[in-house]
């Protein structure tokens, strides 16, 4: 993942789960969307999207 | 490590007029502001525009959002209204969540009476996990806050400096090991 502010690759630090996002249809195993969060080391940006089946 | 400062925005929890918490949260953000490579603000959450009937990314008010990601660690000054938290404090928190995760946080809990918002903070604590958020163990407990402070918001007990700067130490400590974290430790959860 690049940083869409700086350019830099993100790291991806955490996984969480959204359960907000659930919609029936989607995988069930967690009952919700697990989003993948990622870091960029230069600047404070923040991103995250949905786990790469 | 990015080298640059810390930035912990103190969060005022509560949109009632009157509210002595206000006093609590100037009082605690002067005393993060005298803390060298740190940044802060204090963010009211009565001037954020977070709709009530709306939740998730559609009800987002951009600057919060922002401020949350920017942030390594974030101080709540929570009032104890009937053992709870407030509502509205709750449903801001709720519109993030991604800008919250890995990062500390702290909990001044607020009273009328002698126990320092003591189970506010135990009954956030649940929430503030699920967010995402690390808490850590040293809590501002502010008792009987209707005489704690002077008419022009002035604390008139020293000994709250001393314990605050204890429980800024640790939030600062976590903020930097979770930054750390945050920036150079990769997910191991494939």
């Amino acid at each position: 993942m690049i940083c869409p502010e700086c350019g830099a690759g993100m790291n991806h630090h955490a996984d969480k789960v959204e359960y907000a996002l659930f919609e029936e249809g989607d995988e069930a195993d967690f009952e919700g969307t697990v989003l993948q969060v990622y870091q960029c080391p230069q600047c404070p940006m923040v991103v995250s999207r949905p786990e790469q089946k | 490590m990015s080298n640059r400062p810390l930035y912990l925005p103190v969060i005022l929890g509560t949109t009632r007029q009157g509210r002595s918490s206000e006093h609590v949260a100037r009082f605690v953000q002067e005393l993060v502001e005298r803390r060298a490579d740190v940044e802060s603000e204090l963010i009211d959450i009565r001037e954020l525009s977070v709709p009530p009937d709306d939740e998730g990314e559609e009800a987002k008010d951009p600057v919060f959002s922002k401020q949350m990601a920017r942030a390594d660690g974030i101080i709540l000054v929570v009032p104890e209204y009937n053992h709870g938290y407030p509502g509205t404090l709750k449903h801001v928190l709720d519109s993030n969540l991604k800008e919250y995760v890995h990062k500390a946080v702290g909990i001044c809990g607020v009273s009328a009476g002698r126990f320092g918002g003591a189970r506010v903070i135990e009954n956030l604590l649940p929430v503030l996990r699920e967010l995402g958020l690390v808490t850590i163990f040293w809590d501002g407990n502010f008792s009987s806050v209707g005489k704690l402070f002077d008419a022009e918001g002035k604390i008139l007990d020293p000994s709250y400096e001393k314990r605050i700067e204890k429980f800024l130490g640790e939030l600062i400590w976590m903020s930097r090991v979770l930054r750390y974290g945050r920036e150079q430790v990769t997910s191991v959860s494939d």
